[in-house]
């Protein structure tokens, strides 16, 4: 029966089956050629196969409510924000700042920021109303 | 927000589950807006009041509101 608590279900299975198997090909696709060798090509790739991943969560997104989606938003902005600088901060004090790691990890971190900045421009102005 | 969605939930004969998949919500969203300790979105509230037959706030209290305005509108 197709009731609300299955199409969930279903909708979490594609999401996680997606995932997952976008890390098995992108492991792959990784794996092609020299590191950096056929960058845009390998970037490329890894984007598209993301991306993917990416489109088979949106039935997922779609399914939850609105308190399901708070609590996702409120814990990856505090709980994805602290643990990713509390890594970065380890590889910092580990290898230092200029290690190969700790840059990684702020490229990481400033990818992250900028996408913010994106999105969080979209939003306000697909928000934005007739002055009255 | 204070309400009385369990009790009308309750009085409708229903389990926190069935009426989770009648509006088709999570069973702790449920949970939560019965336990106030979750403010639904208006189109909840609305779907909510819908489901129920009921105006809005009359599931939702209006804490803004003077209760006397409520009991007795004119």
């Amino acid at each position: 029966m197709r009731t609300y608590r299955n199409r969930m279900r279903l909708s979490i299975v594609l999401a996680l089956t997606a995932t997952v198997g976008a890390g098995a090909i992108g492991g792959q696709i990784a794996r092609y050629g020299e590191p950096g060798g056929n960058f845009w090509l390998v970037y490329a790739g890894l984007l598209g196969i993301c991306a993917i991943a990416f489109a088979a969560t949106i039935p997922w997104w779609r399914k939850l409510d609105d308190m399901q989606k708070h609590w996702h938003l409120v814990s990856w902005y505090w709980g994805g924000m602290a643990g990713g600088l509390a890594v970065m901060m380890a590889l910092v004090a580990a290898t230092g700042v200029h290690s190969e790691l700790s840059k990684g990890s702020l490229y990481t971190l400033v990818g992250q920021a900028v996408a913010f900045l994106v999105f969080f421009a979209g939003w306000s102005l697909r928000h934005r109303g007739p002055e009255a | 927000m204070r309400n009385c969605l369990r009790e009308l939930r309750k009085a409708r004969g229903l389990s926190q589950a069935d009426l989770a998949e009648a509006i088709e919500v999570s069973r702790q969203t449920i949970i939560a807006m019965e336990a106030d300790k979750y403010d639904p979105s208006l189109p909840m509230a609305y779907r909510l009041a819908a489901f129920f037959a009921v105006p809005v706030e009359d599931l939702f209290f209006n804490p803004w509101r003077p209760e006397r305005e409520l009991r007795a509108p004119s």
